[in-house]
């Protein structure tokens, strides 16, 4: 029973830190956003709005910058959400390919686990009696009979 | 098909493309009732045994734990009950059949723990490379990295794991339920001891069809159950893992914690235990990366937040720990908790994990995870990580302190079915063998049974007594209120019970010298042994003849000074043979001569009057030797009631004792050795039962202290389950009794003396707070309507098991319920009276 309760911490204070960057030196920002916000996630975003506005035909003009700078604000912000010190980005990834790519009851493809393949017990021997071996045996019964 | 990455099992080994893993059972470790310090210790022994697998050589090493959920089997259970019984009353069969239907519907379960540990799997090609590198570099080098089975064996049979390899059955029957995750095990159930046979194997899925929805909250998984007849069976399972994690009690078995939950919840974990280096490395950054924090936020002239300066105070006591620390207990573990719960739909098993989450809530965040399937996968071995989400790092005494094989296990693996451990989904049967002990463990048979009124003794005796006597074995029960009696009415034991209600027995029954048996010369190797236990036994008949006597007596007289003398001289004179009567007794001091003579001819009158009572005449029966013991009537079950007389309660003084009520315990005194008598007269190796109610009363005299002893003592020898009931262990558990007694079983005990001594008996430690658990059993709610229903009591098993239960009748028949129960029914009594 407790008594004197001892306890214990994890090292989560340890990896729960969130870099943060306040700005270059000599200017502060007015936000304050996660590091990751700015590189990878808010770098590939901004690259990835700006190919698509070209896909779409909309080039270099004034609400061209206004769309790219809102797009990538708005799709960086909304992906951050879901990144934490439990899901790095790169593991963010690893998941939505895991849940893009999991087997689909209707239509997709087969889900079936089997262990139908699976070798249970030692691994069956595929030596046979060689010719050589049948010598051997031979040569030691002569020598018993001897 | 989705591929397993699994490719073979052999042995306690699981084979893929990535390595093999050796798979360990890891046995129960009791926690309930254990101090602290002793469970602080058993913990330390973990985690040092955890610290064993730090691979100096700059390796991680990677362990894999499993908790899987199994059922119980009361298919099986029948099965070994009717095999086991020796001469069975035909009765006893359909009783079993209706005991094991019973106990199937409580679907218990047990807990299989099992640890993997990923090991330099050589390959025959591999194998023959080493032995040449052996040849050629010389043993040192040619084993670097590579951990052979037998180390493995011998790093997890250490004190902490003291685990065994599984068996092959053990490793299939694992995979198989982890391929059918969430689904029931097959209706007809494996073995209940286990090992699992091909049978019980076959009965699992080893296909199931898994899907998802899109980024779903739930993984479907559809299994075909049963062997040779398949049943489609489809569950949803939901996979929770351990997120961020508070402050954790050292002692608090976090990992056992979902034993309370109501439904089973399997446990997967990857543990990397990283080498020391690598763990430095990583604090060192973090430390550097926090510096730089509050560097930048100072730069731009902000104030660091409190979590930098927390994560950096705690980065430095790591470093610390790991840079200092001389024990294993410095080592860092790296774990992926998964936690599955499953339902029949999808809403059932959301839940199951929203109960899962409340239960952590105080510590534990238990976070849902977006990538379910790939995390279900995880449950079967051998496949990948899913993703480094949701890892967490602690201190391996931390992890240590999980201690996922917590058990509940109390009571044997075969025998009557008492009840059921109180926890949640992990509800066990406890069973008692009541043989076992003397049969198999060469153990004495002695059993206490304590409690306060109405804490569930006696129909807990009626039990065992109604168990014992359909298994065909001689029982003989003393009871002084008198319910046991009620199951010699038992159409069961019809033709094979007597119930013997000593205030009409016939004369000389009781007498003293008679009750205590003759040695037989058989059971003595020389002569000698046998005349040396004659004069033991005369002497103890002298003696039970004189507490008796005294008992009888006035309380001034029975404390005269010279009564013991007078008693001696008057016993020596008519000596301890079995043909003399107490009778002989008194005539011997009415004849004193001497300085005695005066008293002891006061004693005699005083005995003499009493003697003519009738109810003595159990006692004082005239002409001796020929008078009836009413022993040679050799019935199944015997029972000895005195309906018409009240013991003195148990705080009343001596002094205070009406006559009735000292003759009534002259009487208890007695019919024990009476028991002991008729059991004594059986063959040595023939199982018995002796059930004492009430039995404080022996102790309050020496010769009933030497009853207990003497009974305790001998129910290794002759093969005797004694079960002696009190109110109060406080006077029975003493050190007339000390490593005599086998098992204790105490209910809700509210006096703090009587606690204490109750916690004694059970081999708990005392002051360390369950003092008031004994309090809180069977608690019924305020203002609860009807009758409280099952009573909890606290059992030690004698095998080192300590657990509380739930004492369970529901798989007697309705008739026997109606026999044992000692509850006042008021309509019942004016039916009663009217009849």
């Amino acid at each position: 029973m407790a008594k004197g309760r001892r306890l214990l911490q994890t090292d989560d204070v340890i990896k729960h830190i969130e870099n943060t960057f306040l700005g270059p030196r000599g200017f502060t920002f007015p936000w304050r956003a996660r590091m990751g916000a700015y590189f990878p996630v808010g770098f590939i975003v901004c690259l990835g709005v700006l190919l698509f506005l070209r896909w779409l035909g909309i080039t270099a003009f004034e609400p061209f910058v206004i769309l790219w700078a809102l797009g990538t604000w708005q799709i960086t912000k909304r992906i951050m959400r879901h990144v934490s010190f439990e899901t790095p980005v790169k593991t963010l990834l690893v998941i939505f390919w895991h849940g893009v790519s999991a087997p689909r009851e209707p239509t997709g493809k087969s889900g079936a686990l089997s262990l139908s393949r699976v070798r249970v017990g030692p691994k069956p021997s595929r030596r046979r009696p060689s010719a050589t071996a049948a010598v051997d045996t031979l040569r030691r019964s002569r020598r018993q009979d001897r | 098909m989705e591929k397993l990455a699994l490719t073979s099992i052999e042995d306690n080994l699981t084979h893929s493309r990535a390595g093999a893993i050796a798979w360990y059972n890891i046995p129960g470790v009791r926690w309930a009732f254990r101090s602290d310090t002793s469970r602080l210790q058993t913990v330390e022994d973990i985690a040092r045994r955890y610290s064993v697998f730090v691979n100096e050589r700059g390796k991680e090493r990677r362990l894999h734990l499993r908790v899987v959920s199994t059922p119980w089997s009361a298919a099986a259970w029948q099965t070994h009950m009717e095999e086991s019984a020796i001469s069975p009353l035909p009765a006893r069969s359909k009783v079993l059949a209706r005991q094991a239907a019973y106990l199937s519907r409580l679907d218990l379960a047990e807990k299989k723990v099992m640890m993997g540990v990923e090991f330099d799997a050589a390959t025959p090609l591999l194998d023959q490379a080493r032995s040449l590198a052996q040849l050629r570099r010389g043993k040192d080098k040619a084993d670097r990295g590579a951990v052979r089975r037998s180390d493995l064996d011998r790093m997890m049979a250490g004190a902490g794991f003291d685990a065994e390899p599984s068996a092959q059955t053990d490793v299939e029957w694992m995979i198989r339920r982890s391929v059918a995750l969430g689904c029931p095990p097959p209706a007809s159930r494996p073995s209940f001891r286990g090992p699992w046979t091909p049978t019980d194997i076959a009965e699992l899925a080893d296909t199931a069809n898994w899907s998802i929805t899109p980024f779903g909250d739930c993984v479907k998984v559809v299994a075909d159950i049963g062997w040779p007849r398949t049943e489609k069976v489809t569950r949803y399972v939901c996979i929770r893992t351990a997120g961020r994690t508070d402050e954790l009690d050292v002692t608090s078995a976090w990992l056992s914690r979902t034993d309370r939950l109501e439904f089973p919840v399997e446990i997967s974990a990857t543990i990397v235990i990283p080498p020391t280096e690598v763990v430095v490395r990583d604090v060192r950054g973090a430390l550097n990366r926090v510096k730089y924090q509050i560097e930048h936020h100072l730069e731009h002239g902000e104030i660091p937040p409190m979590s930098l300066q927390r994560a950096q105070t705690r980065a430095i006591e790591v470093q610390d720990e790991v840079d200092s620390g001389l024990s294993g207990l410095a080592t860092r573990v790296r774990t992926w908790v998964r936690f599955a719960v499953s339902g029949s739909t999808e809403q059932e098993a959301l839940d199951r994990a929203a109960r899962l989450t409340d239960l952590y809530a105080r510590d534990v965040t238990i976070a849902a995870p977006g990538d379910q399937y790939n995390m279900a996968r995880e449950f079967i071995a051998c496949e990948p990580l899913s993703s480094s989400a949701y890892l967490r790092q602690m201190s391996v005494e931390i992890w240590a302190s999980g201690m996922p094989h917590v058990s509940h296990h109390v009571g044997h693996t075969s025998g009557m079915y008492l009840g059921h451990t109180s926890q949640g989904a992990a509800r066990r049967p406890v069973l008692l063998d009541a043989h076992r002990s003397t049969e198999e463990r060469e153990r004495s048979g002695m059993t206490l049974v304590g409690g306060d009124l109405g804490s569930g003794k006696s129909s807990l005796l009626s039990k065992i007594l109604f168990n014992e006597v359909l298994a065909g074995v001689h029982s003989i029960a003393v009871d002084p209120a008198g319910p046991l009696a009620e199951l010699c009415a038992l159409p069961e034991f019809k033709g094979a019970s007597r119930h013997i209600d000593l205030l009409s027995a016939r004369p000389g029954l009781l007498n003293p010298f008679r009750v205590i048996p003759t040695p037989i010369r058989d059971r003595y190797e020389t002569k000698e042994a046998w005349q040396q236990a004659i004069g033991g036994v005369e002497a103890q008949r002298k003696a039970l003849c004189r507490d008796i006597l005294r008992m009888f007596l006035l309380p001034q007289s029975a404390e005269h000074e010279d009564t013991h003398h007078s008693l001696i001289a008057a016993t020596k004179a008519v000596g301890g043979h079995s043909t003399a009567t107490p009778r002989q007794v008194i005539e011997a001091l009415n004849r004193a001569k001497g300085p005695l003579a005066r008293h002891s001819k006061m004693l005699g009158e005083e005995l003499n009057e009493i003697a003519s009572l009738p109810a003595a005449q159990l006692v004082f029966p005239y002409g001796g030797a020929q008078d009836a013991d009413g022993s040679e009537d050799n019935a199944l079950l015997t029972v000895f009631t005195m309906r018409d007389l009240a013991l003195p309660p148990a705080d009343k003084d001596r002094r205070q004792w009406t006559q009735e009520q000292a003759m009534s315990v002259a009487l208890l005194h007695l019919a024990g050795w009476m028991t002991y008598r008729m059991v004594y007269q059986l063959p040595r190796h023939l199982r018995k039962l002796i059930v004492v109610d009430e039995a404080y009363q022996l102790t309050r005299v020496e010769s009933g202290q030497d009853l207990l002893a003497t009974t305790a003592g001998e129910t290794r020898k002759r093969n005797i389950r004694a079960v002696f009931a009190s109110h109060s262990l406080a006077e029975m558990y003493g050190p007339h009794l000390n490593n005599k007694v086998d098992s204790v079983y105490v209910g809700r005990t509210e006096s703090f003396e009587a606690q204490q001594a109750a916690l004694l008996a059970l081999g708990v430690e005392l002051d360390a707070g369950y003092e008031s658990v004994l309090g809180s059993l069977s608690a019924q709610a305020r203002g609860a309507k009807g009758r409280s229903g099952s009573r909890e009591m606290i059992t030690s098993d004698g095998e080192g098991g300590v657990e509380r239960f739930t004492v369970d009748h529901g798989d007697l028949p309705e008739h026997v319920l109606k026999a044992m129960d000692t509850t006042p029914d008021g309509a019942r009594g004016a039916l009663e009276l009217a009849s």
